[in-house]
């Protein structure tokens, strides 16, 4: 085995999520240790619960770390990783989209989320796509805004309505 | 039982109202539905829903919410006697022998089993909830901080134990959860966590951990599975089942219903072992042991009505503790707290209406359910042919609508592709996600029981062990994390029960 198949054993996914862990539990540490009590009376304070939680994850960040990794899962698992990119596409297009949501609007927003998504999983045209997208956009819209009455931001459309 | 059976009545004379009759027939179909769906169980199917659900008065909601349930299981066992392809861990135990009849075109006796025997064990569930729920919120208003804290802990450890495949991962969710719940102003009124943002005061929203955890990580899931190609279903219509099949099958109904209501009243154990527990036990009564697996209608029967006795008794520790014992539970009380309605032991007494509506709802949900998916089976399973791209990012914008409502801020909206994001990581890595939420839904309560407890005994740790309660819980809480290493020898059919994602 050379050097670099040696590190990727030794930073197996669990090993990675463990540090990761760990660095999330110290921040949340550092931070529960500046709260202060407010009331006087109060025996345990503000930072009395974080500080065992932070205990508790410190104890789980260092027992992911060193323990075996479960004998068939890692290979599943690498098997799988390939196509991470696959799914994490759509959620960087929900997050553009819920960027976009108040700025530009619900009706238009979605129109073009919808329609962006659904091309990339597999929708033939972009013309079909974009039609199929402003359908299910009007009856989702007409659905929560006037049959629900869920109000959604109309953005740049808010002068028509 | 003397005084339970007219408050029942009374919440049967709630539920048959005809707008409560549209709203439980509602449910029943929309939960079916999107159990049906593939990749979207039951906790996700009521997260999805919940915004919607919030805004209706609280005994549509409740009768809502209690229907979605029951339909979001029942769509998830149609799936896997069809196609083989289970809608959650519950419904796992049921494609063994359930599509190995429809293989056989005995499709119709093993969805109609599935549906009489969910149908018996929920009427009987609902009958034992009716006799253990008032004892047990009796026994329960004797609980003092101390008691209460011990029985969060056992409920946390034991969901934490059971619902993943490796204790250690469980546990982390369970402790994101909790360290989740801190966020936020405490009781005493110090900000915590809050990053100097006014909108986090609030602490974070529940329907944005929740819809990413559960929703939005399935839809990224799916997106990634979904060039498996189209799935062959199989329909051949014999639609009806024969006296003698219902016979034959009633006493592993029954076992399976009392076994099943046993398991879910536990927290953190749930229909997915219920289920699994009672097919094991079934092929040892079974005279014929070597037909299960080929098409043995009590394999159907039993687990089916194994997990939905088992979501009835998961009910129990909700409504009479208000600790809930699996994700879908969890979800429930976020529902009724928003709703106004807390569940614990005085909840028996002050909102016996509720209480007893909402058993209503939950038998109607059944009746519903036998009356609507048999004649719509062909329907649901035309579902499964929706192209995959149009309806997952659909799913993704109702989401989006679902958190925003809530508060109309954009942060949370961010929050929900965070929890999207760690979802997808966890679910994909064996992480249990269930955890996460009961961790966020108890935390506070828990702190505010530890606190309280240490005020009455001015801060020292004796309480721990000279209450006889908290001692028992705590026995229990050490027992439930030396489950797994006990379980992962259970065997099942000569291979070792994998008890993988969580228990919804």
């Amino acid at each position: 085995m050379n050097k670099k198949n040696q590190a990727a054993a030794f930073f197996s996914a669990d090993r990675i999520a463990a540090l990761l862990l760990l660095l999330v539990v110290a921040l949340y540490g550092w931070e529960g240790a500046k709260l202060t009590a407010a009331l006087q009376v109060d025996v345990i304070g503000p930072g009395f619960f974080p500080k065992i939680l932070t205990a508790i994850g410190v104890m789980l960040g260092v027992l992911l770390f060193i323990r075996r990794s479960p004998r068939e899962g890692d290979d599943k698992n690498a098997a799988k990783q390939g196509s991470d990119l696959v799914a994490l596409a759509p959620l960087a297009f929900l997050l553009a989209y819920v960027l976009a949501l108040e700025p530009v609007g619900f009706p238009l927003a979605t129109a073009a989320f919808l329609a962006i998504t659904f091309r990339y999983l597999g929708h033939p045209t972009w013309k079909s796509a974009l039609f199929h997208a402003v359908v299910i956009t009007a009856v989702v819209f007409g659905l929560f805004h006037f049959g629900l009455d869920i109000k959604l931001p109309l953005g740049v459309l808010a002068g028509w309505a | 039982m003397g005084e339970t059976l007219p408050l029942l009545l009374n919440g049967f004379e709630l539920a048959l109202r005809p707008e409560n009759l549209i709203f439980a027939f509602v449910g029943a179909f929309l939960g079916t539905v999107i159990g049906v769906l593939p990749g979207i169980g039951p906790a996700g199917a009521l997260a999805m829903l919940l915004p919607i659900v919030l805004n209706m008065n609280p005994v549509g909601a409740i009768i809502m919410l209690a229907t979605l349930y029951s339909g979001a299981m029942y769509g998830g066992s149609t799936t896997s006697i069809l196609l083989n392809v289970p809608g959650e861990t519950s419904s796992v135990v049921t494609c063994l022998d359930g599509h190995q009849m429809a293989l056989q075109g005995r499709a119709g006796p093993a969805l109609c089993i599935a549906a009489i025997g969910s149908y018996i064990a929920g009427t009987l569930g609902v009958v034992g909830l009716m006799l253990f729920a008032p004892l047990i919120a009796g026994w329960a208003l004797n609980f003092g901080p101390p008691e209460y804290f011990a029985l969060m802990v056992f409920g946390l450890s034991a969901v934490a134990s059971l619902s993943g495949d490796s204790l250690v991962k469980g546990l982390i969710a369970m402790i994101l959860g909790l360290m989740l719940a801190t966020v936020g102003t405490d009781v005493t009124g110090v900000a915590r966590y809050t990053f100097n943002m006014p909108e986090m005061l609030d602490g974070v929203e529940f329907l944005a951990v929740t819809i990413g955890l559960f929703a939005i990580s399935e839809v990224l899931l799916n997106t990634n599975e979904m060039r498996g190609g189209l799935r062959q279903s199989v329909i051949k219509h014999k639609l009806f089942i024969s006296l003698g099949e219902i016979r034959e099958s009633l006493g592993a109904v029954l076992r399976g219903t009392f076994i099943g209501f046993c398991v879910g009243v536990m927290p953190g154990a749930g229909a997915g072992i219920a289920a699994f527990l009672t097919y094991s036990v079934e092929t040892q009564v079974s005279r014929h042991p070597e037909r299960f697996g080929k098409g043995e209608i009590r394999g159907v029967a039993a687990p089916e009505s194994a997990n939905n006795a088992a979501s009835v008794g998961a009910m129990v520790p909700m409504l009479t503790l208000g600790v809930p014992g699996s994700g879908t539970t969890a979800i429930m009380l976020i529902a009724l707290t928003a709703l106004n309605v807390h569940p614990g032991p005085l909840m028996f007494t002050q909102r016996a209406d509720v209480v007893w509506g909402l058993i209503a709802a939950l038998y109607l949900g059944n009746v519903m359910l036998l009356i609507l998916n048999l004649p719509l089976v062909g329907i649901f399973v035309r579902l499964l042919y929706l192209p995959m791209r149009l309806l997952l990012p659909v799913v993704m914008v109702i989401c989006v609508i679902g958190v925003y409502s809530a508060n109309q801020t954009v942060l949370d909206l961010v929050f929900l592709c965070a929890f999207g994001m760690l979802g997808y990581y966890m679910r994909k890595h064996g992480y249990p996600v269930a955890p996460v939420i009961l961790g966020l839904v108890l935390g506070n309560r828990m702190e505010e029981a530890l606190r309280q407890s240490m005020i009455m005994t001015q801060g020292n740790l004796h309480w721990l062990l000279e209450r006889p309660i908290v001692v028992f819980f705590l026995a229990l809480t050490l027992i439930s994390l030396t489950a797994p290493l006990v379980m992962r020898r259970l065997r099942f059919g000569g291979k070792p029960v994998k008890l993988e994602q969580e228990e919804s």
